[in-house]
């Protein structure tokens, strides 16, 4: 996609017709799509790794850097859709072609985003599931190891001696569990928050995206529907030319101007007696 | 089915022109970035049959837009609306406008894909003449005369025509197995004399450009061309499309007979069917006089009866003032395309009964499946996103199910309310059984009666009138005239009565209507076939000429005195003995077609799959109200 506009480019040296600022635009939405497509990429093999590691020391690491990353993702998302808008409010405001070609512009990247954001919330979707499927795991493997310690507890206890130091090592476990399933919580929590986010761009992306098989998806369907817009466009400024003209206004203008007219005679008539 | 899918080389008219789309969608690889695609009035449609709007906006053409009507009214408006904005943008674009006439899209390349007629070609020059694109690319859709492609390379002052090449299609696959031109008022032109044969010139050619498309889009050089001998216009298109293959190198395909100059008398289909292998075609140029009575008689398969009851034009269908229908259903498409609507794909050929279950069963998938997604059994954030996946899927397959469920509602309406049923079994017994007597009595019932709607009164008395035309008593005909006229039918409908006898009567008409030409033992062994065996369904007992010609073709039993042979010297023999048999059968109907024929040709299809296919084309499609339209023309002397 970006390729192609740098001939488009050079062409227009000699068309000397310099391409409108939406295009600018577009080529940003694009370079954001290919963007994503990177980084979600980058993304399921991050996940596909922090799934495979249970504890280890890169943990923390690791959900530090799917967390950025999935950050960055999401506001990319975020970015790509206020070019569209752009393209979107500066396209309408020239109207005509222009703006047919707009819309179009922004129904076919929609259409792209949309995919695209459907999958990533997929794999996060399916990520947080993993991470959550991990963790309870992970809970009753450790009340499991806390049922074992406690028993193991009684018989230290019972044995006496090495009292002191079985307690101290269990609560140092727990104190890590707690650790972990905290920051667990909050990793989950945001991963949550940036589904939320894409979901409501999904919503607005939604709005633009044809459902194919219908009508609207006919090419000729839509032609016809530009002519109609077309010609209702054109009734409409007619009327509106003809409502601008019409003398009503006019006559008013005149009416009040002869009063004042009137009145002023009046008033300088008064003013000699 | 799927053995005939997997062979690629299968003759298919939609995957034809699909691949010619698929190439001009993206320049033929030539032309990257933003794209506006300039079209005429025919190639629209084309475009429209078998792509969508979201096909090509994900191919980057963001613009369609007609080169015979660009966009005049709105450059004024748009100035206007830029100048009063002020800002920056605007000022460099009114700056632009000094140069250019529409400078908001002069960044973006054209693919200009076009009939090659010359008013295309003049808007072609006009439009380089003052050009609003950067790149031009244009796609003729039929073989260009030289002299166009002349005025096109000398107007071309600014060097913008990137390529020009010849795509070649020129006709809209309705089905994979039936083409059609969508050229109407085609009967008038059949009809005439050879004295108007001026006045009917564009109408033809265009029935011979679009021929010589389908030979070209299929790739396939026909090892043999037959018409219709009772047919002027048939045996005339025969012919020029004969001269068209044995003067252009363009026809003969590497696999196919090689040579067609030389080689006298029907060598040429021998060295075909010697060397060609398994290409060995034969197109058949019928014409629909031989047939009049198929458009008249109502339909009980879907494609069929939706167009006869609400019109299929171009595969889509307008709801508008159809009873509880919603707001979204006013229009709605029922295309066969690949990947548009599976359930029509499968369904179009099914009967009226079928087809109620059929569409009972998808209501009742849908219910299973949207139940199983209810809001209410929204119980966890997973179930919320689960939906949310499924959602825009149920949505798509709701739309297809409300889409048939409407058309099927109004379908069974227009029966009831037209006591169709009645009607219809009516006119097959009229159209495949002789009863003069019994069938003159219940005509005149039915004219008289109240529930029969008048168009189908017209019908009925038009379908009389055929089959007995010679065999009626003196005064049976003008007596069911003005039966119909009491009826209700009004005087020019009354009046279609003698058109058609003049159009298609048995002076005219060919042999094989009413099964004429069968011998008398033939005759006797279908009665008593039918008699002992019963018929199967009243309502599909007609079957068409076409099918007999089709069969006769197939089974190499088709007389040369009915169907000669085109003479590739030109001239024609009746000699037909010792030709091969056909694999393909391309058969083109000069004056239209109907999908009563196009199921039939699917049946066929599908009997014998794997020996023989036929595609069948034609000038237009027929429901009645287009054919009686047309025979009015006829009547006119238009």
């Amino acid at each position: 996609m970006e390729d192609g506009n740098a001939p488009n480019n050079g062409n227009n040296v000699h068309a000397s017709a310099l391409p409108p600022d939406w295009v600018d635009d577009v080529d940003a939405v694009n370079a954001t799509i290919s963007d994503i497509r990177r980084l979600t990429l980058e993304l399921a093999s991050m996940h596909a790794s922090r799934i495979g590691t249970v504890f280890g020391r890169d943990l923390d690491n690791m959900e530090r850097q799917i967390e950025r990353k999935t950050t960055e993702v999401t506001t990319l998302f975020r970015k790509a859709e206020r070019h569209l808008q752009r393209v979107g409010s500066s396209t309408r405001r020239a109207g005509g072609e222009e703006s047919v070609v707009g819309a179009n512009v922004q129904r076919s990247l929609a259409m792209q985003l949309q995919s695209l954001s459907s999958d990533f919330r997929q794999g996060q979707r399916k990520y947080l599931s993993d991470v959550k499927a991990q963790k309870s795991g992970g809970l009753v493997e450790s009340e499991a190891r806390f049922g074992i310690n406690l028993e193991d507890d009684g018989t230290l206890q019972q044995r006496g001696d090495d009292y002191g130091f079985g307690s101290a090592q269990q609560m140092s476990v727990v104190d890590d569990l707690q650790a972990e399933i905290q920051s667990r919580d909050t990793e989950i929590s945001q991963i949550a928050k940036s589904i939320e986010e894409l979901g409501a761009i999904f919503k607005e992306l939604a709005v633009l995206v044809i459902d194919q098989g219908t009508i609207l998806d006919r090419i000729d369907y839509n032609m016809e529907a530009v002519v109609d817009h077309t010609k209702t466009g054109i009734q409409q400024l007619e009327k509106a030319e003809k409502s601008q003209k019409s003398a009503r206004p006019m006559k008013c203008i005149l009416c009040l101007l002869f009063t004042i007219m009137i009145l002023l005679l009046i008033l300088v008539l008064k003013h000699r007696h | 089915m799927t053995a005939m899918m997997s062979s690629s080389d299968q003759l298919d008219g939609i995957s034809s022109v699909r691949t010619y789309i698929d190439r001009l969608a993206t320049g033929d690889g030539r032309c990257h970035g933003m794209k506006v695609l300039l079209l005429d009035a025919s190639t629209t449609q084309i475009l429209s049959c078998v792509s969508t709007q979201s096909e090509i906006l994900s191919r980057e053409v963001y613009l369609v837009s007609r080169i015979d009507e660009p966009p005049r009214g709105t450059g004024g408006i748009d100035n206007d609306f830029n100048n009063s904005n002020g800002g920056g943008a605007s000022a460099r674009h009114s700056l632009a406008l000094d140069e250019e006439t529409a400078p908001h899209v002069g960044h973006m390349k054209a693919v200009c894909f076009l009939r090659p007629t010359e008013t295309n070609v003049g808007l072609l020059v006009k439009e380089l003449a003052a050009p609003r694109f950067s790149e031009y690319h244009i796609y003729f859709s039929g073989i260009v005369p030289p002299h166009l492609l002349h005025l096109l390379a000398e107007n071309d002052p600014r060097e913008r025509v990137r390529q020009v090449q010849e795509f070649y299609a020129d006709f809209l696959p309705i089905n994979p197995d039936l083409l059609s031109l969508n050229c109407r008022n085609t009967l008038p032109m059949t009809s005439s004399s050879s004295s108007s044969r001026e006045h009917h010139a564009a109408l033809y050619e265009r029935n011979l450009a679009g021929l010589q498309s389908m030979l070209l889009a299929l790739k396939r050089q026909p090892a043999a061309i037959r018409y219709q001998k009772s047919s002027r216009t048939a045996r005339r298109l025969a012919n020029d499309i004969g001269e068209c293959i044995g003067s252009d190198q363009i026809f003969h395909f590497l696999r196919g007979s090689g040579r067609g100059g030389g080689g006298t008398g029907q060598g040429q289909g021998q060295q075909a069917g010697s060397s060609g292998g398994n290409n060995n075609m034969l197109l058949l140029v019928l014409d629909r006089m031989d047939d009049p009575v198929t458009p008249l008689l109502s339909q009980w398969t879907y494609q069929a009866m939706v167009h006869e009851l609400l019109g299929l034009n171009n595969s889509r269908v307008v709801l508008r003032g159809v009873p509880n229908v919603s707001k979204d259903l006013e229009e709605v498409v029922l295309s066969s395309a690949p990947g548009h609507d599976a359930f029509f794909q499968a369904h179009r050929n099914s009967n009226f009964g079928e087809l109620g279950e059929a569409i009972q069963n998808l209501l009742r998938d849908y219910q299973a499946k949207s139940k199983m997604h209810q809001v209410s059994n929204l119980r966890s954030i997973e179930d919320m996103q689960q939906f949310m996946e499924k959602f825009p899927e149920l949505r798509s397959q709701s739309h297809t199910v409300s889409k048939h469920v409407a058309i099927m509602g109004e379908l069974a309406r227009l029966v009831e309310v037209c006591s169709l049923m009645d009607v219809s079994a009516f006119e097959q017994d009229l159209a495949c059984s002789d009863d003069q007597a019994r069938h003159l009595r219940e005509l005149m019932s039915k004219l008289d009666s109240q529930t029969v709607k008048i168009p189908d009164k017209l019908r009925l008395g038009m379908l009389y009138a055929l089959r007995y035309e010679n065999a009626a008593p003196s005064g049976a005909i003008p007596a069911v005239k003005e039966a119909m006229r009491r009826g209700g039918v009004p005087p020019d409908g009354v009046g279609l009565v003698d058109a058609i006898l003049k159009y298609a009567g048995s002076d005219v008409r060919g042999p094989g209507l009413y099964g004429t030409n069968r011998d008398i033992t033939s005759k006797l062994m279908k009665s008593f076939m039918s008699s002992v065996q019963g018929v199967s369904n009243v309502y599909s007992q007609h079957s068409p000429v076409l099918m007999d010609t089709v069969e006769g073709a197939a089974k190499g039993k088709l007389p040369g005195q009915t169907h000669p042979l085109v003479l590739s010297g030109g001239g024609a023999s009746s000699n037909v003995e010792g030709m091969p048999l056909p694999q393909e059968i391309l058969i083109f109907m000069v004056g239209g077609v109907t999908y009563e024929e196009s199921t039939k040709v699917n049946q066929f299809n599908q009997a014998n799959s794997g020996k023989v296919r036929v595609i069948l084309g034609g000038s237009t499609v027929h429901n009645s109200t287009s054919f009686l339209e047309e025979l009015k023309l006829v009547m006119n002397g238009r």
